[in-house]
Order: structure tokens, then C-alpha cells, then sequence
């Protein structure tokens, strides 16, 4: 018996990648789900695989970046269902290139889905997780804001921002027996690089090369998620490279950062990244 | 490491606080600063500053959050000084509450100023340094991005998302011989307050208190920044409660975060807060 039993969890990118990994490994649980994505033909397809894993659930259309769609997205799940156990907030995008070079629109399309959409989720969610005394908020964010890796910078500074958040709310809502969550995966396969944009050509081989060379399966890093809200973590880190990653940089922050510099300066910063990619460090 | 000798500066929201004083600090080693801010007279009166401590300079009035304006002003200094050799990304200002009862329209607005603002100055001043051959950035943040403690989470964010930026920047602009630092404070006395948005009036007490029993002064913080920026180092934290505060976070960032929750859970973390500012601890 675990504690995710035929709970209600809505998750917002169901209908790909990781949204749709944790979906359907909360189906194996009974899990009723709201697959909530911009994309009902594949959150359909999600639906018909959560009902064949033993789940249950309803699509809803949601673009995460429109705030009063999100207030009716929690008044429907919160009246029709009778309350929502768990709100992942999973909707993520990708932009790389370098700070200069990216145009602004790009900045501010990663930040309205990335960030925007995670904190109307939190605005709307925690009022009602409040009134309904409890639930669990899981943030989906990346190793990439623990790390500030270059040519990712639109990437980090959103993600480093719903890091901050979720740390936030971890005192914020503890008198309100409401858990938060966040996951901080390295790279591994998922969708993200359909619809990435980027300002060169080494990035988009860089980037394929760390999904080739992932270590981890989407389901995998679903797995991992649901073991950290069941006990409750605050940090759930999958891959073991971002643990040792993130611990060095914790140890000497500015060494850490002179070093990636220094290696970027005498043009051995890709090389470098590219290599790790290959062998799976990354990852 | 690109040499400062040039000696020109512009800084963001230089009208007052802890831009005035880096204003006031580099003129007294001759520098000449380019005043930006929206607020006019203030403006005038840190260039009456600047010329009296021995430095140039001229006002530039324009609003961080207008990329066009933040364009034009980029243009006006390196075309009519022949360059700038430091930025400053010092505006911003501060919204509290607990998230779901913050409204959306103050989270936008502390965003555009403290995110949106340092993002356009870096992303208008880098290609221009780089042309130039070099120069130096700074972003100030705040060690609230560093520690995100409760009932600030649109600050928290913010100045998370700025470290990121600046962490990303280090490496980025190496090779292109510009060098970054980002600076986090703790609570000292700077006019913050003024515009500072609250939820309640205990957040008013609190920041109030904070700033009364502040152990630096702004002028301390920016000879602080001004040492850093000339020993190219990427963290400055002035204080050294902020530095002690840091090193916990990163030794164990879940128990630190845990401490919290727990004090918050049993209404013990107001108190203890504010007795930590009663104390200086915070400042």
C-alpha cells in the first residue's frame, strides 16, 4: 500500500514525455488523472494509456501561460472532482544559445510556459489545497538551475527561479499540511527537443547527444519522482551525475564557475560538455 | 583579466540607495557614471554627488522594464563616451506575501523590474562589450536568491533567476574577456522600502526592523562590490551573517529548508525571524 493509492493528481504536459511517464505510473496505482496540456490529440492518447494501466482521468486543454484559464482549470478539477491531491506542475520548453544572441522574444516565451505557468499554478492551486486542508504541489524544474551550464541561460535562470519558489513554499505551506516537491532532473530522453529552439547548429547536436546517450528512461525518472513525493522530499535529484555535480558546486560555488570559465576561454568548454554528453556525465 | 582603466560606468537605478553609493565611491576614484533611473530629480542629485566627490558623469533618464529604452541608452554611452568599461544592474525593488495571496499584477511588476531589467542590460551591453574587446558586469541580486526565505517568493525568484543569469554569464563571456559578478546582500538600509509592496502589516514591521538594525551601511556594501569587481570575483556577499546563512543552506540544503518548514509548522518561524533581524542576524 502506498501512499499514492487512487489518489487525484493533475499534471500539467500529460500528454509527452515525462508528464505522460508519471501519468501512467500513477494509473498502476489507480490514480485518477487530469491530463492537462495545449495538445488534446496526444492527451488523448495519454488517457487511453492511463485507463489501460489501471488508471482513470479526464483531458483538459490548457495553455499554462494564461492565468484565468488556469483559475477555471482548478475550479473545474476542485468542484468536479471534489478536491486534487496532487498538482504537478511538469509543462516545460527549451532555449538555448548565448546571452546576447538570443533574441528577447525566445527569453520571454521559455519564461511565460517555464516559469509563468508554474507560479499561476501555485496561485490558483495553494488557495484551494489550503481551504481543502492539505495536498502535495510538485514542481518540475532541472539540474540545469542548480548548475548555470553555458549557452542555456533562458533555461537555467527559469528553472533556478521555480527552484527558489518550491524552497519558498516549502515553510510557506507546511501550517497548511501542503508538501512540495521539486525535481531536478539531468538530461535524459523526453520531448523537449521537438520543439527547442536554439541559435546554432552545436547545440542542437549537443543536445541530441546527451538524449542518445541518456542514462535514464523517461519512466525511470517517473519512478524516482513518485518515491520523493511519497516520502515527502523537498529535492528529488534522479541521476547520480547531477547529485556529484550539484555537491561540487556547493562545495567552492566560485571554483566551480572559475573552472567551467577557464575551460570555456581557451575553447575547451565544448569540447568538454560534448565529450560528457557522449559518455553519459551528463546525464 | 580586462583592465578597468578607462574608467567609465553606467548604473541602473543610481537615483539612490545602494546605486548612489557606488555612484559616489567610483567618482571618488575619478570614474565618470552614467546615471540611469526613472526618478529625475534624484537623478540630478547623485550627479551633484558624483561632481562633488571628484568624478563626471551625465543623467540618462530611462525605465529598465522598456527594452527599447534600456537599447537606446546602451547605444548613447558607447557611442557618445567611445564605450563603458562597467555596468551596473543595480534597479529593483521588492513585493512580500505568502504565495496565492500575492496578487499576479505585483509578481509581473517585480519581475520586470528586478529580472526583466538586468536581462535587457546584459542583453543590450554584451555585444557591445564584446565589440569593444572587453568590460565588466554587474548584476546585483540579493542573498534572498540564495537562501529563499518565507513570504518573499517574487523577490526570492527574481534574484534566484539573476544569480543563474550571472553563474551562466561567467563562463559565457570569458572567452570574450568580460567579466561578471553578482552581488547578495542581506538586509542593509537602501530606500527598497519605499516602493516595497506588502501583504500584511507584521511584513512591514519586520522589513522595517531589518532595515533599523541594519550592520552595514550601503555605502560599506558597494566598497564591498567595488572590491570584488576588481578582483573579477563572481559571489560577493557582503555580510557575514549572509555568508554563514549561504554555508548551511549548501552544506545540507534539505535540513536547512526541513528547519524551516518545521518552525513555520508550529508558528515559531515569524517570531524567531524577527527576533534574528532584533538581533542583526539577518543584516
Amino acid at each position: 500500500m502506498s501512499r499514492l493509492d487512487g489518489k487525484k493528481v493533475v499534471i500539467t504536459g500529460a500528454a509527452s514525455g515525462l508528464g505522460r511517464a508519471l501519468a501512467l505510473a500513477l494509473a498502476r496505482k489507480g490514480c485518477r488523472i487530469g491530463i492537462v496540456d495545449i495538445n488534446t490529440e496526444r492527451a488523448q492518447e495519454t488517457l487511453e494509456m492511463v485507463v489501460a494501466h489501471g488508471g482513470s482521468g479526464e483531458i483538459y486543454e490548457l495553455d499554462v501561460r494564461v492565468a484565468i484559464d488556469w483559475e477555471a482549470m482548478a475550479g473545474h478539477f476542485f468542484t468536479s472532482w471534489g478536491g486534487v491531491d496532487v498538482l504537478v506542475n511538469n509543462a516545460g520548453v527549451a532555449v538555448t544559445g548565448f546571452v546576447g544572441d538570443i533574441p528577447v522574444e525566445n527569453w520571454e516565451w521559455i519564461f511565460s510556459i517555464n516559469f509563468w505557468g508554474m507560479v499561476y499554478g501555485c496561485h490558483t492551486f495553494i488557495p484551494r489545497m489550503k481551504a481543502q486542508g492539505g495536498g502535495h504541489i510538485v514542481n518540475v524544474a532541472s539540474a540545469a538551475g542548480l548548475l548555470s551550464l553555458q549557452e542555456m541561460a533562458p533555461y537555467n535562470t527559469t528553472k533556478a527561479a521555480v527552484i527558489a519558489l518550491t524552497e519558498t513554499l516549502r515553510s510557506e505551506l507546511s501550517p497548511f499540511k501542503i508538501a512540495v516537491t521539486v525535481i531536478c532532473p539531468m538530461f535524459f530522453n523526453t520531448h523537449l527537443l521537438d520543439d527547442m529552439r536554439y541559435t546554432d547548429e552545436f547545440e542542437t547536436e549537443f543536445a541530441h547527444a546527451t538524449f542518445d546517450n541518456a542514462r535514464m528512461s523517461a519512466d525511470e525518472v517517473a519512478q524516482a519522482v513518485l518515491k520523493a513525493i511519497e516520502k515527502k522530499r523537498l529535492y528529488a535529484i534522479p541521476q547520480r551525475s547531477g547529485r556529484v555535480l550539484w555537491a561540487l558546486k556547493r562545495m567552492r560555488p566560485g571554483l566551480y564557475h572559475g573552472a567551467l570559465a577557464f575551460f570555456n576561454r581557451y575553447k575547451m568548454g565544448r569540447p568538454l560538455f560534448m565529450w560528457m554528453a557522449r559518455k553519459g556525465l551528463v546525464q | 583579466m580586462y583592465k578597468l582603466d578607462a574608467k567609465r560606468a553606467v548604473i541602473t537605478g543610481a537615483a539612490s540607495g545602494l546605486g548612489k553609493s557606488l555612484a559616489t565611491l567610483l567618482a571618488g576614484e575619478g570614474w565618470r557614471i552614467g546615471i540611469v533611473d526613472i526618478n529625475d530629480a534624484g537623478a540630478r542629485e547623485t550627479l551633484e554627488t558624483v561632481e562633488r566627490a571628484g568624478g563626471s558623469g551625465e543623467v540618462f533618464h530611462a525605465d529598465v522594464t522598456v527594452p527599447e529604452e534600456i537599447k537606446a541608452m546602451a547605444d548613447h554611452f558607447f557611442d557618445d563616451w567611445g564605450g563603458v568599461d562597467l555596468l551596473v544592474n543595480n534597479a529593483g525593488v521588492a513585493s512580500v506575501g505568502f504565495v496565492g495571496d500575492i496578487p499576479l499584477e505585483d509578481w509581473r511588476w517585480v519581475h520586470d523590474v528586478n529580472f526583466w531589467g538586468m536581462l535587457y542590460g546584459c542583453h543590450e551591453f554584451i555585444p557591445h562589450m564584446k565589440a569593444q574587446g572587453g568590460g565588466h558586469i554587474v548584476n546585483v541580486a540579493s542573498s534572498a536568491g540564495l537562501l529563499s526565505c518565507m513570504e518573499m517568493a517574487p523577490y526570492n525568484t527574481t534574484k534566484a533567476a539573476v544569480i543563474s543569469l550571472s553563474e551562466t554569464l561567467r563562463a559565457e563571456a570569458a572567452p570574450h574577456n568580460i567579466g561578471i559578478t553578482v552581488a547578495c546582500p542581506m538586509f542593509f538600509n537602501t530606500n527598497l522600502l519605499e516602493t516595497a509592496r506588502y501583504t500584511d502589516d507584521w511584513e512591514w514591521d519586520f522589513f522595517n526592523r531589518t532595515f533599523q538594525y541594519a550592520r552595514m551601511t550601503s555605502d560599506e556594501v558597494a566598497r564591498r562590490i567595488i572590491a570584488a569587481v576588481k578582483k573579477d570575483k563572481l559571489y560577493v556577499v557582503p555580510q557575514f551573517s549572509g555568508k554563514v546563512w549561504w554555508l548551511n543552506k549548501r552544506l545540507t540544503p534539505g535540513v536547512f529548508h526541513d528547519l524551516f518548514r518545521f518552525l513555520n509548522r508550529h508558528g515559531l518561524l515569524r517570531p524567531l525571524l524577527y527576533g534574528l533581524a532584533r538581533l542583526g542576524l539577518l543584516q
